[in-house]
């Protein structure tokens, strides 16, 4: 990756030439987000806020704002130390949000939480994204599939796709399949095939499979999705070849 | 420098709140309490512990300072090194400083700003315990007899710096807090061992630690710690440049 990026450019400049100017409009959650555990939640946004050089009173004001659309208000007081994972994400959202940012982003922000979390987290995300710029990166294709007006599919730093859900969906019509097999069929089936999804269903194995023409004379057509998609684009694609 | 402001006002929370502060300042007021009162009162505790045993003199002002001189610059200082071996690793290791850097905090700053509260508690301990020591040496011994008292204390007190700055580098260079702190004690003792070599003795900041006692029985004067003194001042400014400068390419 290193070797293909050589600049990266804010509104055409150079982010070393801009000074300070380009952080103000960068809100950043990274992955693995860690506070300090002897801080409480406001606390660590009150430091947050400081370090960006924001006016106090406008700060105190911006966090309870912020503790109320991520859900923590009743929290800010508790250590982040008895937060949960997914009240740590929304600290960590809340301060990425702070200063009001242009562009927003977010390396893997809803790995390893539960499904309630998610959702919680993924509407935070959404009602943002309505006026500003949020760059998510996530394995979970079922997070960008709602919320992402624009997906890109990026591997080993290349960009191999950047489309709507709806353009990646279209993509795949006539490509995924449902083929019924024996639990045995299945164990020499899969070596060859794309397998996207396997359920038992009435002791037969309803198989989703990816491939451009029919699979089987059982094979019926399914309906795609993104993840479909996006197993298709990295098994399939001639830039994937030879990888 | 909102960034510094901001740092350093954590830094202090921090340490006020995982009680970092409040040992420290315990372990060096009860030494500085402790210093007069165990000059005192050992013969008498001695003796009540050995009946046959006779003290060859009466303890004087000058030993309560041996031990606060020997209590502070050993584990005092050491007490302070091992406590803030973590100041970086912990935050590696959590990956917190990652954000803040990403939000214009300057990694020079980070350090700057490390130092300085480290450096700030250390002289509120510091000159506490000096401050016990003095008044209980005061009340105990009326007609104590001593040279140069605040000279004394401040040339072990610059010493201090010395210590903070070469813990600085430790704690950039090395990710655990184990190996900073081994990385500070090693250069400490190079520093003191550089002291038997006789053409640089005089120069050496070892100095500062181990003929205070002297000054202040008169046995040496205060020019004889001018240059360990600004030698001192010099290694713990080039030091926390050092440490800044590694910092810079560190990964975080």
């Amino acid at each position: 990756m290193g070797s293909l990026i050589r600049r990266i450019l804010y509104n055409g400049r150079n982010i070393h030439d801009t000074g300070d100017e380009y952080r103000a409009k960068i809100g950043y959650l990274p992955q693995d987000v860690s506070f300090y555990n002897d801080f409480t939640g406001r606390d660590y946004l009150e430091y947050s806020a400081a370090l960006k050089g924001m006016e106090k009173s406008y700060a105190k004001k911006r966090i309870e704002e912020l503790a109320y659309r991520v859900g923590l208000q009743e929290d800010l007081k508790r250590h982040c130390s008895a937060y949960s994972g997914g009240m740590q994400r929304r600290l960590g959202i809340a301060q990425a949000l702070l200063d009001n940012p242009e562009i927003l982003i977010l390396d893997e922000p809803t790995s390893g939480l539960d499904p309630f979390e998610r959702i919680k987290f993924r509407n935070i995300i959404s009602a943002y994204s309505k006026d500003r710029l949020v760059l998510l990166s996530t394995h979970i294709v079922s997070d960008v599939e709602q919320i992402a007006a624009q997906i890109m599919m990026m591997e080993y730093g290349v960009i191999h796709h950047m489309h709507r859900s709806e353009e990646y969906i279209k993509m795949m019509a006539g490509k995924v399949w449902l083929v019924e097999m024996s639990a045995e069929e299945l164990v020499e089936y899969q070596k060859q095939a794309v397998i996207s999804n396997v359920a038992a269903k009435d002791g037969f194995m309803v198989v989703r499979v990816i491939s451009e023409s029919r699979p089987g004379d059982n094979a019926v057509q399914a309906v795609p999705s993104l993840e479909d998609a996006y197993l298709y684009i990295f098994h399939f694609l001639p830039e994937r070849a030879g990888r | 420098m909102s960034g510094y402001i901001a740092f350093v006002k954590k830094e202090f929370t921090e340490n006020m709140k995982n009680y970092r502060f409040f040992i420290l300042f315990a372990v060096f007021l009860i030494f500085g309490i402790m210093s007069a009162f165990l000059a005192k009162f050992t013969p008498e505790i001695l003796s009540a512990l050995a009946t046959d045993m006779k003290m060859a003199s009466e303890p004087v002002a000058l030993d309560a300072w041996k031990q606060f001189y020997k209590n502070i610059s050993g584990v005092g200082f050491s007490a302070f090194i091992i406590l803030y071996g973590s100041c970086l690793s912990g935050e590696y290791s959590k990956g917190t400083l990652v954000l803040m850097v990403t939000k214009g905090l300057s990694r020079k700053a980070v350090i700057l700003a490390k130092y300085t509260v480290a450096a700030v508690l250390m002289t509120i301990c510091y000159w506490v315990s000096f401050t016990a020591t003095y008044g209980y040496t005061a009340f105990l011994w009326h007609d104590t007899g001593l040279f140069h008292v605040a000279i004394a204390a401040f040339v072990l007190w610059l010493v201090g710096f010395l210590y903070l700055s070469i813990l600085m580098i430790g704690c950039v260079i090395f990710r655990q807090t184990f190996t900073s702190i081994l990385f500070t004690g090693g250069v400490v003792a190079v520093i003191s061992l550089s002291g038997i070599i006789e053409p640089i003795a005089e120069f050496n900041p070892f100095i500062l630690t181990s003929k205070n006692v002297d000054l202040l029985s008169g046995e040496a004067v205060p020019s004889d710690f001018m240059m360990p003194a600004l030698l001192s001042v010099a290694m713990s400014i080039l030091g926390l440049l050092i440490a800044m400068k590694l910092f810079h390419k560190k990964q975080l």
